[in-house]
């Protein structure tokens, strides 16, 4: 199946040098997503050098693969952020929705960035709490909802709507941002990827360069190498589809519907066609190997309600709940000058941009009024922290040699599976032609170990979600080393 | 209840020996194992404290070369899973305090 999400079908391929000097600048960022690149351009501003390094492409990461949502409501944690929370949280996020419409304005970023509604739909009148708790959250923050009849081709019992939200196509946005960062003389480099910290000295290690720095952004979704915080944070991957249909199907604007399976539909006008993009099917990184019934399930849905004439893009990206449902944003317990930006669970967009404030507003000696809440060195007790706890110790638990295995035979052509070889557990895959490729099955963050990812034909860890292609090569997560290469199995 | 404690720390030692050979060959050790080996001590630990505060003869000596070989399970965790890789010598020596505190342990059980 092949995995492209429709953002990135629409903007064309960036084209950065590798870091290949080692370099100085006052701030290094690690990861060229939004949150990576709005730093960048939030510390230009304020006379900071930077360089940004991005393993792949910019904006190609998490962000490429998103819904393309801005909002200053929260997602699946409506019950998480306590009202004590709330208002500060929705209002940086109400600002972190217009920094990026300035932006865009600022600077010609050419990304499809419109204003519009943001609904929640109940299907029953059981939905009816999750649709008041949404209505006096946006209260909280200082929006105003209202009860209203969204034209959906769904059956729709009660709705709540938001005005003032956005969409835009993500990667356009954030190529955009690169550009403008390179042009106003920050450093962006691609296919630069970080293989070491040294946080006592603030020196990033890649393959062919160091960047010495005086204060690091780890800006990578969730921060890599090992710190506690990985062990408070679940990790869930998430699908989207988008279908060509054969005419306007959605009225303008998000659409989220506050009962279960989860859907988040939104409408994008691409390529002279329009489409109905869906997202939704999460689960937790590394539980599912038939990934691809995830994806099948929003095909089915869309083909249930709307007038799909094909079913174009599919993609898939992870997201990181924190326990307590706040995102940890701030100086690491690895130093105060080692920053990262995380646990934004599914509304990355819109918490990058706050994130680039905050960074910002730390480094240029300004208090901001999320810093002690978001600190990243908080303990966030809980059932949730719990929760995550007994995951990792459960995965754990299941590295028993011989136990979870299976015969080499078993393995069909582009599937996968963990396979004993010599009381050591072994990746292996098989590709389309027969081939068969074998790595190390212990993830290289924390030595969890690593399961088939049937759709997107990857390795990944369900302990804090570290993925690697079918080759072993790091694609995101906390790990920083490849899985080493084994000797392919006799069949 | 020593007795029980006993066959615990029996199983443990399996568990423990099957870790050491990972180790010693440079091999990934098994974290199933390594959990159930970790929890079946520290059960038979706590069994044996509460042995030794009832008994009128406490096997003392053993118990505490028990308590210090769990610190020393702990820490080849610890280094285990931080820096992905087991020290072979720690390993060993927290092996080897486990014999001890287990051969005494096993005289103070058969001179009942």
């Amino acid at each position: 199946m092949r995995m492209q999400s429709v953002w990135q079908a629409a903007a064309a391929a960036t084209r950065y040098p590798p870091l290949d000097r080692d370099i100085s600048v006052d701030v290094a960022i690690v990861g060229g997503g939004i949150t990576g690149l709005l730093c960048a351009d939030r510390l230009l501003a304020q006379g900071a050098t930077v360089a940004v390094i991005e393993a792949f492409s910019v904006g190609t990461g998490s962000t490429g693969n998103s819904t393309g949502n801005l909002y200053a409501l929260v997602g699946e944690r409506h019950g998480r952020l306590d009202d004590a929370h709330a208002p500060a949280v929705l209002q940086a996020r109400s600002a972190g929705v217009a920094l990026i419409e300035q932006l865009t304005h600022d600077y010609g970023i050419e990304c499809g960035f419109v204003r519009c509604p943001w609904t929640v739909y109940g299907e029953s009148a059981g939905d009816g709490d999750a649709i008041a708790r949404a209505s006096a959250l946006a209260r909280l923050g200082g929006l105003t909802p209202q009860r209203s009849t969204p034209s959906l081709p769904l059956p729709v019992h009660e709705a709540v709507t938001v005005d003032g939200q956005a969409q835009f196509n993500p990667l356009l946005f954030t190529q955009g941002l690169a550009r403008h960062v390179s042009e106003a003389g920050g450093l962006v480099f691609e296919t630069t990827r970080m293989q070491a910290l040294d946080a006592q000295r603030r020196v990033v290690t890649t393959p062919s360069a160091a960047i010495h720095a005086s204060c690091v952004v780890l800006a990578t979704h969730t921060p890599k190498g090992r710190l506690r915080l990985h062990a408070e944070m679940g990790v869930f991957r998430e699908y989207g589809v988008a279908a060509a249909v054969d005419r306007p199907a959605l009225p303008a604007g998000i659409f989220w519907n506050a009962g279960t399976p989860n859907r988040s539909i939104r409408a994008y006008r691409f390529d002279g066609r329009d489409h109905v993009v869906v997202v939704g099917e999460n689960h937790r990184t590394g539980d599912r190997e038939d990934t691809a019934a995830c994806v099948a399930e929003l095909e089915v849905f869309l083909r249930r309600h709307f007038g799909v004439r094909s079913v174009d893009y599919r993609w898939s990206a992870q997201n990181y709940r924190p326990a307590d449902g706040l995102p940890l944003i701030g100086p690491s317990a690895l130093g105060d000058d080692i920053l990262v930006a995380t646990g934004y669970a599914a509304d990355g967009l819109t918490y990058g941009a706050v994130a680039a404030v905050m960074i910002a507003d730390r480094l240029g000696g300004r208090a901001h009024p999320l810093a002690d809440a978001l600190d990243p060195r908080r303990l966030p007790l809980g059932s949730d922290l719990l929760d995550e706890v007994a995951n990792t110790i459960k995965q754990f638990a299941r590295d028993i040699p011989g136990v979870g295995t299976e015969d080499v035979a078993q393995i069909a052509p582009c599937g996968g599976a963990i396979v004993d070889q010599g009381g050591e557990k072994i990746a292996v895959h098989r590709d389309a032609d027969g081939v068969l490729h074998a790595v190390s099955a212990v993830c290289t963050h924390m030595q969890c170990i690593v399961r088939w990812n049937g759709a997107e034909r990857s390795w990944d860890c369900p302990c804090h979600g570290s993925r690697f292609a079918a080759d072993g090569r790091v694609i995101e997560g906390p790990a920083l080393d490849d899985l080493p290469e084994r000797p392919a199995p006799a069949e | 209840m020593l007795t029980a404690a006993l066959v615990l720390f029996a199983l443990a030692a399996l568990g423990g020996a099957v870790l050491l050979s990972f180790a010693w060959r440079g091999r990934h050790a098994p974290k199933g194992i390594a959990l159930i080996h970790g929890a079946v001590a520290a059960l038979a630990i706590v069994l044996l404290a509460v042995h030794a505060l009832r008994s009128t003869n406490p096997p003392t000596l053993s118990l505490a070369l028990f308590i210090v070989a769990a610190a020393g399970g702990g820490y080849v965790l610890y280094r285990d899973l931080r820096q992905g890789s087991v020290p072979k010598a720690i390993a060993t020596v927290h092996g080897l305090i486990a014999i001890t505190a287990f051969v005494l342990l096993y005289l103070n059980w058969s001179a009942r």
